[in-house]
């Protein structure tokens, strides 16, 4: 027999409600068969969305706010390891200070910040930089005057200024959302960067890696690797090509976080150069490609761009490195060069 | 957008993710309610409904990456199973069935009091009783996950307090909490199925 709380009387309001629930009765269940029936068909649907929507990468602009929002499709460096809390300080340069709300003032942000509360306001002040690594894994850069509001661990509010998203290499479990007024831009393991401009009302997308949707109102276009598009009142404009190692990339490779090498194979520092400064990795013959598989590299790296990295790392090894025609091409040191096969 | 919603937006998202945990969870949760809403507009045809439902769901997930948090996501899959089902009635040239609404507050304990009452010998009494019902496992139907079965649990199992917590893995003060919210829901429901149509005062004879 069910109980009867003090808050309930005989005649009550909440007791006349229970009677008339349990004077209806209980409300029939779907067979078996048609539940699993359903069941099955539903499944499979839901299935093609989540598939359709992993190839789908779009940039949606919108009149309210601009989206970026990240999501990988395969696990390439496995060492680069989510931040607790939403999200973790992996690299500053310059004056990058932070605060939980307007009412409080700003502190400093330091590397090593283990947590990142929700709802920080964090900027960067002209000439300063910041990467930031997400709890969904992706990797956020900050440009110098940028200011921007981490909502949660998936989503980020642009206030001004201009964000690098690089979304591969990590697991595909969670998308990243960066919003602000000008447009918004959704991905799926690619590496590109939004700017927005406050006092003109204008976004600006450039695509270094893979597709983008880019869409303000109802008007939508795709943005490819090494294309840069803007959006503006006026609409979306000005389509101009921008290289993948343009020197116009060199400010997010002055913020990139070397992965932790220590006992790793060689190769995986090489991926990790080739991609943050926007060129193909390519092997001048078999053996060289053995060797960086095979060679494991020790110690760990300081806060140095790219191709010092590799200047450092590679100095211990039998391996060097030359760059050419949009590639880095490794070799064996003092090796005769080999045909390759195929 | 209410909290309620941007949460719905959220498992949305989760959705699309590949969040698998929560696909089931869903399909279990709205399954049940949209059969019996797609089953009471076809006139009790089970396999028919079941057939709208599947294609409702199959629908859902082709457009949810459209899902914009407008309305609860309940409430958006529930305008899809409409137009299923005016599809489908049309494609095999079928009348749906219209569902009548009850009065408002006011009528509420002189209904509680039909239904309980024996059922009429007029065939119109046991009709009008069995439309309440109906209406009444609407309302369930249409409210949030939990509260409708939360309230069946407590009215029509009889169920204590402390099991009902126990079976939603939480305290009972937070269990009651809950119940006080799915009561003023339902209240909230039922009331707004009632409004605006005549009958349903009971048929002379009833109660």
């Amino acid at each position: 027999m069910g109980e009867r709380t003090t808050s309930e009387s005989r005649d009550g309001p909440e007791a006349t409600l229970g009677r008339l629930i349990r004077a209806a009765g209980r409300r029939p269940a779907p067979p078996d068969q048609h539940y699993e029936r359903t069941l099955e068909a539903a499944l499979g649907s839901w299935q093609g969305a989540v598939r359709r929507r992993r190839v789908r990468q779009r940039v949606v602009g919108a009149a309210a706010g601009i989206a970026v929002l990240a999501a990988a499709a395969y696990l390439l460096l496995p060492q680069f390891a989510a931040p607790a809390g939403i999200a973790g300080v992996e690299r500053v340069a310059g004056v990058v200070r932070a605060r939980a709300t307007e009412a409080l003032p700003w502190s400093p942000l330091a590397v090593g910040t283990a947590r990142i509360a929700r709802g920080t306001e964090v900027q960067t002040l002209a000439g300063a930089g910041a990467a930031l690594r997400l709890a969904a894994g992706a990797s956020l850069r900050l440009a110098g005057s940028t200011r921007l509001v981490l909502s949660s661990a998936t989503e980020v509010q642009l206030l001004a200024g201009r964000v690098y998203v690089d979304s591969g290499g990590v697991d595909a479990a969670a998308q990243v959302t960066v919003h602000s007024a000008g447009g918004s831009a959704r991905d799926v393991g690619t590496q590109f960067e939004l700017g927005y401009d406050p006092a003109v009302f204008e976004a600006r997308l450039r695509v270094r890696e893979g597709q983008v949707w880019l869409r303000r109102g109802a008007v939508e276009r795709l943005v490819s690797s090494g294309e840069q598009l803007q959006a503006g009142p006026g609409g979306i404009s000005g389509s101009t090509q921008i290289p993948r190692d343009d020197a116009s990339w060199d400010w997010v490779q002055q913020l990139a976080v070397p992965p932790r090498v220590d006992g790793q194979p060689v190769a995986v520092l090489l991926h990790w150069a080739a991609r943050e400064t926007g060129r193909q990795l390519r092997y001048d013959s078999a053996t060289a490609e053995r060797h960086a598989a095979t060679t494991r590299l020790r110690g760990d790296i300081g806060e140095l761009a790219p191709l010092q990295v590799l200047d450092v790392m590679l100095a211990t090894t039998d391996l060097a490195y030359t760059l050419a025609a949009g590639s880095i091409v490794i070799r064996v040191k003092n090796a005769p060069p080999e045909s390759r096969p195929g | 957008m209410s909290a309620a919603v941007h949460l719905d937006h959220a498992l949305a998202r989760r959705l699309l993710a590949g969040d698998r945990a929560e696909f089931q969870a869903l399909f279990d949760s709205y399954f049940p309610r949209l059969y019996r809403f797609a089953l009471a507009r076809l006139r009790g045809d089970a396999d028919a409904a079941q057939e709208v439902v599947q294609s409702v769901f199959c629908k859902a997930f082709e457009r949810l990456h459209t899902y914009r948090g407008e309305a609860a996501l309940y409430t958006w899959f529930c305008q899809i199973c409409r137009n299923e089902l005016v599809d489908y009635c049309r494609v095999r040239a079928r009348e749906p069935a219209s569902i009548g609404l009850v009065e408002d507050e006011p009528a509420i304990r002189a209904v509680l009091e039909s239904l309980q009452a024996a059922p009429g010998e007029q065939p119109e009494t046991g009709a009008w009783q069995r439309d309440v019902q109906r209406l009444v496992q609407v309302a369930l139907d249409a409210l949030p996950a939990h509260y409708g079965e939360v309230l069946e649990w407590k009215y029509v199992d009889e169920l204590p307090v402390k099991e009902i917590a126990a079976r939603l893995e939480m305290g009972p003060k937070a269990a009651e909490s809950l119940l006080t919210r799915a009561r003023t829901a339902f209240h909230e429901a039922f009331l707004a199925l009632c409004e605006g149509r005549e009958m349903l005062t009971p048929p002379s004879g009833a109660g």
